[in-house]
């Protein structure tokens, strides 16, 4: 296993698969139970395993040697910009009546957003350098 | 400080912080200049 993979799943791994299973759990939870109070703390059972991953996240980031750590930072720099112009632009569809969007859908467009951050920006370090500036020229 | 890091600093892709460059300077005793140099 490559060992980039291998510390990533030690680092993050047991957050994530919590977050998983609590999400799955508490879904299959959700419906069969009352609407009310219960229901809610039901739907309210991943929170914990959200900020667990949170903090796995954060203190794998903080480990990191600098050039990966702006690496990081760069692509959440760029994920937040991202998921911010298309949560807007769906924002004022929705105003204008063009069409309902659902909240669970910002969920994706911000996982997708930082998916694609991260290509963007990893990409831009291993094989633009040269072509559109060396990224250490911006500092 | 990783493989990818020593070799975007090898290649000119990526310029090391201070305490970095320090750090590497220190570990090849040799003058940070030496190592360093802006026009290379």
């Amino acid at each position: 296993m490559n060992p980039q993979l291998r510390r990533y799943i030690a680092d993050c791994g047991p957050a994530s698969l919590t977050f998983f299973a609590s999400v799955i759990g508490a879904m299959l939870l959700a419906k069969r139970v009352e609407p009310g109070l219960t229901r809610v703390l039901v739907c309210l059972i991943p929170l914990p395993s959200v900020l667990w991953m949170t903090w796995a996240e954060i203190s794998r980031l903080r480990r990191r040697d600098e050039l990966r750590q702006r690496i990081e930072v760069e692509a959440i720099a760029i994920a937040f910009a991202m998921s911010f112009v298309i949560v807007v632009t769906l924002t004022f569809l929705e105003l204008g009546n063009a069409f309902s969007v659902k909240v669970s859908t910002v969920s994706l467009v911000m996982a997708a957003s930082w998916i694609a951050a991260q290509i963007i920006v990893r990409t831009r370090f291993r094989y633009w350098c040269g072509i559109f500036g060396n990224p250490s020229d911006s500092k | 400080m990783s493989r990818q890091t020593i070799n975007a600093i090898e290649t000119g892709k990526y310029d090391p912080s201070l305490p970095l460059a320090f750090l590497i300077a220190k570990l090849f005793k040799q003058p940070i200049e030496k190592i360093f140099d802006h026009g290379a």
